[in-house]
């Protein structure tokens, strides 16, 4: 298997931090459920993938400055050629709220999900977002009784709670059946078809509310790899803590 | 010396109470000074921290009221969605509500959005900005910044949806009721003075009146030039203590000057000197008094003392130390009266001795000159009396002696004087007494001495012999007299005669007696006289030995 390694690094103006982006590409011969997913939408969504034939397995590992995993990261693969329309209906995935936190606090989903936030708290919640992608809120309400919402445009939601002001949420809409999110490793794998590919990455910490990092590259049939490495400019935005944990 | 002893002690007590006195009229006054000066100085720094207390308080007040409308979920939205007209209207309704004076929206750059005073989009306003970025980070403390002559302190809070979307920034004027306020507990006037930039410092807010106010900005330069951040102002004829204190302030420089009137520290000061003068001075006083009382107390025995010794040793005949008291100064005076008394009397017969004799004499001599009477000298010695020492032995000897004493003072007047010089003789003393009297007086003496006299061993005969000089028909001076007298003593014995034999004077050639007299003078000194024992008899007899050689014999 030939291995061809590239390493790019941009560097970002803003400046302070950095996370180190490697993407290493490699082609499969058989496909892989890759069940290295944590919650159920997600699993569906690449269940979905394994039906195609003849994809290329992408690993994709995000550190810090420090060297240090980073969880979180949405990594998404944009077809040059487009997404090609699928008819299936996607999934509706759960965003719960469990001890006066969003649970996930960082989720990507396909363009056209539909999400719905059950409240696991025995008080009651209210969801809002001030975000272009999508604007909405629910009033303050208990139990599964709130409305599902459309997701229906790609970017950053912003999700808060007008009664709990450190609990936020970031849903990243991605218009792509390619994407995951890094692991406690830091570690993401992307199964996708060869063809051209622009490959986004997005996290809280980086760039929320702007245009996440684009990359250019080929996933082939051949067995040629490439490796890419990045450095992206890190924001100092960790998720709010309800102040009992302070 | 009494006298120095007296001052001596009077100077000593003085001394001690105007020493102590003064010293801790000083010492209390230097501790009270600093005591004073101590309180204002506390003074100072209780006003200090109510100063940095009181802007905390306000910016924590402050920030809570933003809170309020940075939580605000329409305010939010209209952030997020940058709704200008909303932003606008929030800014102005919250701001009249909490009384800022100026009410901003900023981006996370610290880019001013929107503001209720269009001035700061101004570029003079650029330092206002400034602090308004760096009054984001709450951990910086109060944020004073003077803009366009007022001093504004400034919070700033941020717009969260949930995240940061802007940062919302109001300032409140400082006016002169915060200072007031800070008086109004501490008691001390307060300043709020903020540096321009690169410009005069300015006189924001302060309790002073505007006389004083002005006279203090005139000085502004002077006391927030570094080194110079506590002393005296003066102020309009004031004299003020005065502390000038940083307030940290994100790097524009604010200052809070603390001001207490000198008065403060003086007054009391005063008010204690004036009372010191009240206490001390009636306390020095009394303690005047009692000195001398005590000094007076001390140096009155000692002045009895050298008064008795005085007497003691003058010539006061019969004249006592008076000793009234039983203390240690009447232990002295006794044993000076006792010591003194052997010196001039004769232990034996209890008569004054040779000594004391030659003293009377001479004042007797004296009064008999200066009243121009006459004084008559007899001189006295008991014939056999040395058989009887030698034969009945000498306390048979003393017994007569001591006898014979007796028998002579009984027949004479008190007036006169019986002194026994030595051995068996004695003389005697008549003032006023001419030579027909004195011859009387032995004549009267005579048989009385002659009576037997009743002894252990059976009565005792003693003759007495005598030989009398007449002041001023024999002689002027007190040797002279003594030695005629003397000598005609002698004349009798050698005529084995008991009666009596005065010279008469025109046989007493003046050259001769004074020739005789300046060899005695030669021969041996006036302590002849006093210095000599009183046993002594062969010194005494000598020079009178000589008068008889120098004397025309049978004249």
């Amino acid at each position: 298997m030939m291995r061809r390694n590239r390493q790019i690094v941009l560097n970002n103006a803003q400046g302070a931090g950095a996370f180190r982006v490697s993407i290493g590409v490699e082609s499969v011969r058989e496909i892989e459920l890759h069940v290295s997913v944590r919650w159920w939408g997600a699993a569906v969504a690449c269940a979905a993938f394994a039906c195609g034939a003849g994809a290329a397995q992408v690993n994709v590992m995000i550190e810090d400055a420090g060297a240090a995993p980073v969880h979180d990261a949405v990594v998404a693969l944009l077809p040059a050629a487009g997404v090609p329309p699928s008819s299936t209906p996607k999934p509706p995935v759960a965003l719960d709220q469990v001890k006066k936190q969003f649970v996930p606090h960082v989720l990507a989903i396909e363009v056209g999900t539909t999400l719905y936030f059950p409240n696991s708290d025995n008080i009651r919640h209210q969801v809002y977002s001030f975000s272009e992608a999508k604007r909405f809120e629910l009033k303050l309400y208990s139990g599964k009784s709130a409305a599902p919402v459309l997701f229906d445009q790609p970017g950053v939601v912003v999700l808060g709670c007008n009664i709990h002001d450190w609990m936020s949420a970031y849903v990243y809409v991605v218009p792509t059946p390619y994407f995951a999110m890094t692991d406690k490793d830091g570690h993401a794998v992307i199964k996708a078809p060869p063809g051209k590919y622009t490959v986004k990455i997005w996290h809280p910490r980086y760039a929320h509310g702007r245009d996440a990092v684009s990359l250019q590259f080929e996933v082939a049939h051949d067995t040629e790899s490439l490796q890419q490495t990045l450095t992206l400019a890190a924001e100092d935005d960790s998720p709010g803590v309800p102040p009992e944990h302070q | 010396m009494t006298q120095s002893f007296h001052s001596r002690v009077l100077l000593v007590f003085v001394g001690l109470i105007v020493l102590t006195l003064a010293g801790t009229t000083a010492g209390m006054y230097v501790a009270a000074r600093r005591t004073a000066h101590g309180l204002a100085n506390q003074q100072l720094q209780i006003t200090e921290r109510m100063v940095l207390d009181t802007l905390g308080a306000r910016d924590h007040e402050y920030r809570t009221s933003l809170q309020a409308l940075a939580g605000d979920f329409a305010f939010r939205e209209a952030v997020s969605t940058h709704d200008a007209a909303t932003i606008a209207s929030a800014l102005a309704n919250h701001g009249a509500r909490v009384g800022a004076d100026v009410a901003v929206l900023m981006d996370n750059a610290g880019r001013i959005l929107a503001s209720t005073d269009s001035s700061l989009q101004t570029p003079a306003a650029a330092p206002v900005v400034r602090l308004l970025a760096a009054a984001c980070d709450q951990a910086a403390g109060p944020v004073i910044a003077g803009f366009s002559g007022k001093l504004m302190q400034l919070v700033v809070v941020p717009v969260r949806a949930p995240d940061t979307v802007g940062w919302v920034g109001m300032g409140f004027v400082m006016r002169d009721f915060v200072a007031d306020q800070i008086k109004a507990i501490s008691g001390t006037d307060v300043s709020f003075v903020a540096e321009r930039n690169g410009g005069m410092p300015m006189l924001a807010a302060s309790t002073l009146p505007q006389s004083q106010r002005d006279a203090l900005e005139r000085q502004l330069q002077a006391l927030l030039a570094p080194g110079a951040a506590a002393g005296i102002t003066g102020l309009e004829g004031e004299d003020y203590l005065t502390k000038v204190i940083a307030v940290g302030n994100g790097g524009q420089a604010f200052f809070a000057i603390l001001q207490l009137p000198e008065q403060i520290v003086s007054a009391p000061l005063q008010a204690l000197r004036h009372d010191l003068v009240w206490w001390a001075g009636p306390f020095a006083i009394l303690s005047l008094i009692a000195a001398m009382l005590g000094a007076r107390f001390l140096a009155e025995p000692v002045q009895a003392l050298a008064t008795a010794a005085r007497n003691l040793t003058g010539s006061n005949r019969g004249e006592d130390v008076a000793v009234q008291k039983a203390d240690d100064v009447s232990t002295i005076a006794g044993a000076l009266h006792t010591l003194t008394h052997r010196t001039q009397y004769d232990p034996l017969t209890g008569l004054p001795n040779r000594t004391l004799f030659a003293e009377w004499l001479s004042s007797s001599i004296s009064r008999a000159e200066r009243e121009h009477t006459p004084l008559a000298v007899v001189f006295v010695d008991l014939e056999g009396f040395r058989s009887i020492n030698d034969h009945l032995g000498r306390a048979m000897g003393d017994l007569v002696l001591r006898k014979t004493a007796q028998r002579l003072l009984r027949c004479l007047r008190p007036t006169d004087v019986v002194a026994r010089l030595g051995a068996d003789e004695f003389v005697l003393i008549l003032d006023g007494v001419s030579q027909v009297g004195a011859l009387q007086i032995v004549e009267r003496l005579m048989p009385v001495i002659a009576k037997p006299m009743e002894s252990p061993g059976g009565p005792i005969r003693v003759s007495m012999r005598a030989g009398v000089a007449v002041y001023p028909d024999h002689a002027r001076d007190r040797e002279s007299l003594l030695h005629l007298a003397d000598a005609a003593k002698h004349e009798s014995k050698n005529r084995k005669q008991t009666t009596v034999v005065a010279r008469p004077p025109a046989v007493d050639p003046t050259p001769t007696v004074s020739v005789s007299v300046s060899s005695i003078r030669a021969v041996s000194s006036t302590d002849t006289w006093s210095g000599v024992p009183w046993e002594g008899d062969d010194l005494s007899t000598q020079p009178m030995k000589k008068i008889d050689i120098d004397t025309p014999e049978g004249a």
